[in-house]
């Protein structure tokens, strides 16, 4: 099978081997078909962890990226080997929390560090639009996550809330 | 109404199981349904453009 995504992977791995960029997370949407079944999306996140002292905030690796013949831009994303790739520096402790835990996937032999699957269900709660709230419920009926592992994430980053509210509206369907 | 137990979502045989499906066969799906999005990308683009021109009458039949 002839994956365009494993070669996209693939750079990602040659970025962090080079020293372009840290290590990665993939998270959104492809992050969550490493657990749910497929649907359509058109980018690929990733979380990346950016230098403290960075009083500008650039994409990291964007001049070994354009070097390397990457200079397409499409939907706010760079397209490396056929998809934009959205590079998301870590913003808040969930996020870092998510990239430090992230674990590596093997795709078809190609290493993919990939977030948890309850980090991902964490953020989806946190960001709240109705396709996170949608892929949420997929998480949870595909019982694609543990819940006490969730609930220990949520607890710790103040979204209990927003569990708690996505629940009732699940006991109302 | 009483509320389900939403501690029977948790998995029974371990914390991270196996998918499915393979990644690379949902990978696969995902290429084609992107693919398929940049091709119809074009048509959606022309019904929105129908619609707020009040090109697209709708019309509910209640019989």
């Amino acid at each position: 099978m002839s994956l365009q995504s494993k070669q996209t992977f693939a750079v990602l791995n040659q970025m962090v081997a080079d020293g372009v960029i840290e290590n990665y997370a993939v998270a959104g949407a492809i992050g969550a078909m490493f657990y749910v079944e497929p649907f359509s999306t058109e980018d690929l996140d990733v979380f990346v962890l950016m230098p403290e002292d960075q009083a500008v905030l650039e994409i990291p690796g964007l001049d070994y990226l354009k070097s390397r013949g990457y200079t397409e831009w499409r939907k706010e994303g760079i397209v490396i080997e056929g998809w934009p790739v959205q590079f998301m520096p870590i913003a808040n402790p969930l996020e870092r929390e998510a990239y430090l835990n992230a674990q590596e996937k093997d795709v078809e032999g190609t290493n993919v560090r990939v977030v948890l699957p309850e980090h991902l269900v964490a953020i989806m709660l946190k960001v709240g639009r109705l396709k996170d709230l949608a892929r949420v419920e997929m998480f949870l009926t595909q019982k694609e996550v543990d819940i006490d592992a969730l609930e220990d994430i949520l607890q710790r980053h103040g979204l209990m809330d927003r569990w708690n509210q996505f629940r009732s509206g699940l006991a109302n369907d | 109404m009483t509320k389900p137990n939403h501690k029977s979502f948790s998995r029974p045989d371990g914390m991270y199981k196996a998918p499915k499906r393979a990644v690379a066969e949902k990978l696969a799906v995902a290429e084609r349904l992107r693919d398929l999005q940049r091709a119809l990308a074009p048509v959606r683009a022309a019904n929105r453009a129908k619609r707020a021109a009040g090109k697209v009458e709708i019309r509910f039949k209640t019989k």
